[in-house]
């Protein structure tokens, strides 16, 4: 057994998830530790998984302005959080990263999808499955940001085939490219609604990663 | 008769026409031979005694009128009636001595027929109440000029007649009356089975035609699948069946009643796949609203012949923003060819080959009013 580098903390109702979500990150390369919070909070704050890098919260533990209070409350305190969730509902998808969720993913979504958010979340960084993207591209919502067309197609093709290299070639651009364009879709989400530290480091990183220039967030 | 479809008044008044018309020359006739001119030297004044007739003349062409335009008394009535009982108090009073209910009398007779006339389209007790009041009013009269045993016996024999007849008439209107209610809820109830039956005729023109679209294209097969023509282990022959058999899944799926039939359309052409083993994965984003029936089916066209020839996997997703549905399908499946566009709904079509995966994407541009 190697050491892990990652440990997430995951607050789920039904204990099948924990369950499940510890095979596929056992699986990972690099592996991450798993700590079963069970349906409390209190893991999360205090305990064991008060130190965990990443937390995995379920949306739908009991009435779910609940959570959404909770998701808010650890955004705020820095802690990196990726929603997991089985409702697919576009709204409670923007809304959860406009609170300062790094991830939204659905539990209907290929293990890799959270395995890929928790190694980015832990970095601080944002995965977007194919879910968030497509709720993205169809945001027509006042709060939006200006998003670029190629930005749209982007995270729509990512949406209809979940797979980048597929995307790449319905839009007949490289892989990398789709990867992009989805990622400065992000940021510039990350950049508009309530202020949360998650959020301002996400569009830090990605200016100082040259993925965004300053000039086309503002406005 | 048409009018026995309308207001159960219209039938009514249909059906007492003719009892209307009948009421109406009585009356005139009654009038017209009225002893008064006959005997004009035997009143004093004779002024009252015409004026009372010209009133009674001025009701009865007032019918004559109302019932050539086919039109009730209505408002008219009331008025009408006082005016007929002013003028029979006024003829009575100013008769000659004693000469109440006799031949003189020529207003006697005449105010039952003109309650009659104006009455008889009211139910019977109203004619009932008139008759007594004038009734009772001549008796008064005749009481006031110190009667004889003569004057009391003529009293009662005129009334036989005067009461009587009108009386009879009003009758055979309730009897009317009553038949055209009858007339009126039998018609009633033949219009609401020729409605049903219409309805019923309705539905099943709608299942042939659904049907129709299936008999173009399932009946070849079916036919040569019974006559050995078509070969069940022949690959293109299977492909053929499974395609059709996704057809009817989704015909089947149209007439359920649901919320998001399109949804719901789509998850039973997704069955289809499921149910040979293929892993499929839906998802959908954005909000679309109610999509008709034919650009229902020319978006799920081609969807359905990847999903029947799908070999191991399918992703179906439906991605909406307002103005345009894209509904897209990637699987592991065969070639196969679709129109780019479809000319009926006007939707537009991609077809992409990527490594060993299929790419279909069928697109509808609407605005609000094609909804």
């Amino acid at each position: 057994m190697g050491v892990y580098h990652v440990t997430v903390v995951i607050v789920d109702d039904h204990p099948v998830v924990a369950s499940g979500v510890r095979k596929w990150c056992e699986r990972a390369d690099p592996p991450i530790e798993v700590i079963d919070a069970g349906k409390s909070l209190t893991e999360v704050w205090a305990g064991e998984g008060a130190s965990a890098d990443v937390v995995v919260l379920d949306l739908s533990l009991a009435a779910p302005h609940r959570e959404f209070h909770e998701l808010r409350r650890l955004t705020e305190s820095g802690r990196q959080v990726i929603i997991y969730t089985h409702t697919e509902d576009d709204k409670t998808a923007i809304k959860c990263i406009d609170l300062g969720a790094l991830s939204f993913v659905t539990k209907s979504e290929a293990g890799n999808h959270l395995v890929a958010a928790i190694h980015a979340a832990a970095e601080g960084r944002s995965y977007t499955p194919p879910t968030l993207s497509g709720a993205m591209a169809s945001d027509t919502s006042s709060q939006r940001p200006a998003l670029a067309p190629s930005e749209i197609d982007a995270l729509r093709a990512w949406f209809q085939s979940s797979s980048k290299q597929v995307a790449a070639q319905m839009l007949r651009i490289e892989k990398s490219t789709i990867s992009t364009y989805i990622e400065r879709a992000r940021i510039k989400y990350a950049n508009v609604g309530r202020p949360a530290p998650t959020k301002n480091t996400l569009v830090l990183h990605a200016i100082d990663d040259g993925l965004i220039d300053p000039n086309e967030l503002k406005g | 008769m048409p009018e026995l479809l309308g207001d159960l008044k219209n039938t009514t008044a249909y059906f007492l026409r003719g009892l209307r018309k009948g009421t109406l020359l009585i009356a005139t006739a009654v009038l017209v031979t009225a002893a008064l001119f006959r005997n004009l030297s035997a009143y004093h004044p004779l002024a009252t005694q015409l004026i009372a007739f010209a009133t009674d003349l001025a009701l009865v062409v007032t019918e004559v009128v109302l019932l050539t335009r086919n039109r009730p008394w209505g408002v008219l009535r009331w008025p009408g009636l006082a005016t007929a009982y002013t003028a029979a108090v006024l003829s009575e009073v100013t008769l000659p001595h004693g000469a109440s209910t006799t031949a003189l009398d020529w207003v006697y007779g005449t105010t039952g027929w003109m309650g009659a006339v104006l009455l008889l389209q009211m139910p019977i007790g109203y004619l009932v109440g008139f008759l007594l009041l004038h009734e009772a009013t001549t008796v008064v009269v005749v009481v006031l000029s110190a009667p004889t045993e003569i004057t009391t016996l003529n009293v009662v024999v005129a009334a036989v007649g005067a009461l009587g007849f009108p009386f009879g008439t009003a009758l055979g209107a309730t009897a009317l009356r009553n038949l055209a209610k009858q007339a009126h809820h039998a018609a009633a109830e033949a219009a609401a089975i020729i409605s049903d039956e219409a309805v019923q005729d309705a539905i099943l023109a709608k299942r042939q035609e659904r049907f129709t679209d299936l008999r173009a294209t399932a009946s070849p097969l079916l036919r040569a699948l019974a006559d050995g023509s078509g070969d069940p282990d022949d690959p293109a022959f299977q492909r053929a069946c499974a395609i059709e058999a996704a057809r009817m899944r989704r015909l089947f799926a149209e007439v359920d009643d649901v919320s998001d039939p399109f949804w719901h359309e789509l998850e039973h052409c997704a069955d289809i796949a499921d149910r040979r083993g293929v892993l499929v994965d839906m998802a959908r984003s954005g909000t679309y609203p109610p999509i008709p029936l034919d650009v229902r089916r020319a978006l799920t066209d081609g969807l359905l012949v990847v999903l029947a020839t799908a070999r191991t996997r399918a992703r179906i997703t439906v991605f909406a923003t307002p103005g345009r549905i894209t509904v897209c399908v990637i699987a592991d499946c065969e070639t196969t060819t679709l129109p780019d566009v479809d000319a009926t709904t006007g939707i537009l079509r991609r077809t992409i080959h990527i490594e060993d995966e299929l790419c279909m994407e069928a697109t509808w541009a609407f605005t609000t009013s094609q909804l």
